[in-house]
């Protein structure tokens, strides 16, 4: 009779790590294809956006022919101010290129963020909020400060974290 | 095997409790080594740093400070669980192999087992707090040794493999090896029978727990 019950219970147990491993078969599948988001000369995803006047902004509002950086930030984050400072400093680098800055914190916040480092004035930053929290999602990384850098053709060069140095990172946005 | 750690039967010979209770002893000091000399603040802000905002962080090691009394008081039903999990397996094959054997005792030979697991990480403590720099919470949670993980870069490596991977080391190996040198011991049936039994009780019900950590920490877990 114990032996019977002990045979059902592995049973059951069976069928449930069965059931797990075919989830666990499909996860690691979705979640190998989703790392290749992160692959050198992936295109630039398809993405919607809102600017800070709640207009929708989308991959096809960027200037075909010029590189692009994405920066992802948080405006309370002690990295990404260091970030946009080090920007702010050295924007001759970045004269040709466009930059995108997204964030899914609030409007106020983003708007007293770009206004201190004065990128609200340049033509060639693109200020957008992620409203719904996608970024992870579209892009495959969303630390805080992620910078990624594509080149003119709009493909992946490379994704970068806080001790990246922004000649790299205008390098790689000039590779073919 | 009887030869080497026959040596150690005087241990399995001791009361479970008064054995249950050093266990727990051993667990705490090793705890208190990670939470005060290894893991310090400054490896919580070099890991976590780029993630989480730093007023965000200082609270949460606050609060983490705070809260040490519930990872003390923790260790008994943390060890109890994982002795009770393994016993379970242990009864499942002792059923299958017809072995008059009953929980209670093999309770005591799981409990004797996790001995191994229990000094390990104490050894594992000793040596990060006295004998190696930790840079950032990789070094510690990822650093097994002799274990498959050694053999690659954690830190770029997909999140969801690092834990099977840590998990599959040669101590499990030397913890089959010990539970069916008790079992020879409570049973006295040939070693290399109890190590089968060990091995496919022990082993499924640990590939069984691999499979689990990796569905919740799938499904649920974004940030691995």
């Amino acid at each position: 009779m114990k032996k019977k019950i002990i045979i059902i219970i592995c049973l059951i147990i069976g069928v449930g790590a069965i059931y797990m491993g075919w989830n666990v078969f499909k996860k690691i599948q979705h979640r190998i294809a989703f790392d290749k988001k992160l692959d050198e000369n992936t295109p630039m995803p398809a993405f919607t956006f809102k600017t800070l006047d709640s207009l929708a902004y989308t991959k096809d509002d960027l200037k075909p022919g010029t590189p692009v950086m994405v920066f992802y930030y948080n405006p309370t984050c002690d990295h990404c101010q260091e970030y946009a400072a080090n920007i702010q400093q050295q924007l001759d680098l970045f004269r040709d290129t466009q930059i995108l800055m997204v964030s899914p914190e609030p409007a106020d916040m983003i708007s007293e963020f770009v206004t201190y480092f004065g990128f609200d004035t340049l033509k060639n930053v693109s200020v957008i909020r992620d409203e719904k929290d996608e970024f992870f999602g579209i892009f495959g990384a969303a630390y805080y400060p992620t910078i990624f850098a594509y080149n003119k053709d709009h493909r992946l060069k490379g994704h970068y974290r806080v001790s990246a140095g922004l000649d790299a990172i205008r390098n790689a946005m000039n590779r073919p | 095997m009887n030869l080497v750690f026959g040596q150690f039967k005087f241990l399995y010979q001791v009361d479970k409790r008064i054995y249950f209770a050093l266990l727990c002893g051993i667990n705490a000091l090793a705890l208190y080594l990670k939470q005060e000399s290894v893991l310090t603040d400054e490896v919580y802000f070099r890991t976590l740093g780029e993630q989480i905002a730093f007023e965000q962080l200082e609270k949460a090691l606050a609060m983490r400070k705070s809260n040490d009394w519930m990872f003390y008081s923790a260790i008994p039903l943390q060890l109890l669980f994982k002795v009770f999990l393994v016993t379970i397996c242990l009864n499942i094959g002792t059923l299958f192999a017809n072995y008059k054997i009953g929980f209670g005792r093999l309770f005591k030979i799981a409990l004797w087992a996790e001995g191994l697991f229990v000094v390990i990480e104490l050894l594992r403590m000793i040596w990060f707090a006295y004998f190696s720099t930790v840079e950032s919470l990789f070094d510690v949670r990822y650093n097994y040794p002799l274990s498959v993980i050694s053999f690659f870069d954690a830190e770029t490596m997909a999140s969801w493999l690092r834990y099977p991977l840590v998990t599959l080391n040669f101590f499990e190996l030397l913890f089959m090896a010990l539970i069916a040198l008790a079992l020879h011991w409570e049973v006295e049936k040939p070693f290399k029978t109890t190590l089968l039994i060990s091995g496919a009780s022990y082993g499924i019900g640990l590939l069984v727990w691999l499979v689990f950590i990796l569905f919740i920490s799938l499904n649920y877990v974004v940030f691995l």
